[in-house]
């Protein structure tokens, strides 16, 4: 190689991009990482040891309702739209020589900035509803009963015994009106928590009885005792709403996956919504207009990137 | 507060709503494709392989207009493409124990065992 060939190598050096498109990009491949990760150790347990017997958790069973993810999707995708068109809008506003013209894009670009925030508050709204419900029904890591052993068992008995009280013998206006069940599934809480006062019945039965026999994991079904039979409907299939714990085989894993991949994606969004905040408090003071061209590209550019996770994250957790 | 403006052919605000588009009409795709071909047929793995193709094609959409890949990519694709691979490679590693396990194919299994 020439020494002129070298000179007009160095002189090419670096991307033709600017330092902030080019800091971003390598701030999103770290993530694609970081992402990849947690997806990637999501899919070796639930992959790894569920078997036919001992299924990985569906939907269902933790409280997870596909439409409510779908909602989610696309109230994100409609976030993404509106921050191209902000973007789209100041870009155009760059251009325009007419001065109410340049005014009106402005404007719109504000509002498409303000549709964006909004947008992002609605899925942190969302996700914050289905969180609350697994709180409320325990699906949280470590405090699901997978009647693993004995110990699980016996918590399991204890646990449910508390609930049943709470439900047949309420002991204030609270617990009556968080408690309260439909007739005919108090009429089995009754039988089912004198059974388990007098000792008669076994942990996995109590599951059944909470379930319906068809229902539960093939791994918690007992070998029946004399009498015991087939329960067509659990206390659960009487009143979806009542609260009872039952056995989720791996459903701690499941928790433990579901609220690292979504929490983390919760406060990437959250991020987000704090710079499209600065940047509405800019607009505010006059300060927001064709030279953040490049800001909200930026800004749009991890917006985007936070979509992707979220189309991954919804088929992976809802659906599949 | 910009850095530098460069003239670059972005995508056209048609370009965008037809993105838009695309991406809700895949959302409810996979919503179907969930409900006839997991709920209905039972084919969870066609299911999931439809899904997850979907899913695919919605993140190429979103990259190339959206983040303007389509455009930029001449000269991010140095920083890109090596990632990509990894993470590929990542999902097939941890993928190998669970196709390696034996109740991954059952029905191989069971000789195994009848031999001894």
């Amino acid at each position: 190689m020439s020494h002129e060939a070298a000179d007009q190598s160095k002189a090419h050096m670096g991307l033709p991009l600017p330092n902030g498109k080019l800091a971003l990009w390598l701030f999103l491949v770290t993530e694609i990482t970081f992402f990849t990760a947690l997806i990637g150790v999501y899919m070796l347990l639930r992959n790894g040891q569920p078997t036919a017997a001992t299924p990985w958790p569906d939907p269902k069973t933790v409280h997870l309702v596909e439409w409510i993810g779908a909602l989610n999707t696309f109230v994100l995708i409609c976030s993404s739209l509106t921050v191209v068109l902000c973007h789209w809008c100041l870009h155009e506003a760059g251009k325009a020589t007419d001065p109410a013209e340049q005014a009106g894009l402005k404007s719109k670009a504000v509002m498409y900035l303000g549709i964006t925030l909004a947008l992002g508050l609605v899925f942190l709204g969302v996700k914050a509803v289905e969180y609350k419900a697994k709180f409320d029904h325990q699906i949280l890591p470590g405090r699901i009963f997978e009647l693993k052993n004995e110990a699980d068992n016996y918590r399991y008995l204890v646990h449910v015994r508390g609930q049943l009280e709470k439900i047949v013998k309420p002991k204030d206006d609270y617990e009556k009106k968080h408690y309260a069940v439909k007739d005919e599934a108090l009429a089995k809480c009754k039988e089912l928590l004198k059974k388990i006062e007098d000792g008669e019945v076994s942990a996995k039965r109590v599951n059944e009885t909470i379930v319906g026999t068809k229902k539960v994991a093939k791994c918690d079904t007992p070998v029946r005792r004399e009498g015991e039979s087939d329960i067509d409907k659990g206390i659960l299939d009487l009143d979806p709403d009542a609260h009872l714990a039952f056995s989720i085989p791996y459903g701690n894993l499941w928790a433990s996956c579901y609220f690292a991949m979504t929490g983390f994606h919760a406060i990437h969004v959250l991020g987000g919504l704090v710079v499209f905040g600065v940047y509405l408090v800019l607009a505010l003071l006059g300060r927001f207009g064709p030279d953040c061209e490049l800001d909200i590209e930026l800004t749009g550019l991890y917006w985007h990137f936070v979509d992707i996770v979220w189309i991954f994250l919804f088929p992976l957790l809802y659906l599949v | 507060m910009s850095e530098q403006h460069e003239e670059h052919a972005g995508p056209s605000f048609q370009a965008y709503m037809g993105v838009f588009y695309a991406l809700c009409v895949c959302t409810a795709l996979s919503f179907v494709v969930n409900y006839f071909v997991d709920h209905v047929m039972g084919q969870k793995l066609m299911s999931a392989s439809i899904i997850m193709a979907v899913a695919v094609v919605k993140a190429t959409l979103v990259a190339g207009i959206f983040m303007h890949l389509k455009f930029d990519w001449g000269k991010l694709y140095c920083i890109i493409l090596p990632v990509c691979v990894v993470t590929v490679m990542m999902v097939i590693i941890l993928s190998i124990d669970a196709t390696l396990a034996w109740h991954a194919s059952p029905e191989s299994a069971v000789p195994m065992i009848q031999q001894k």
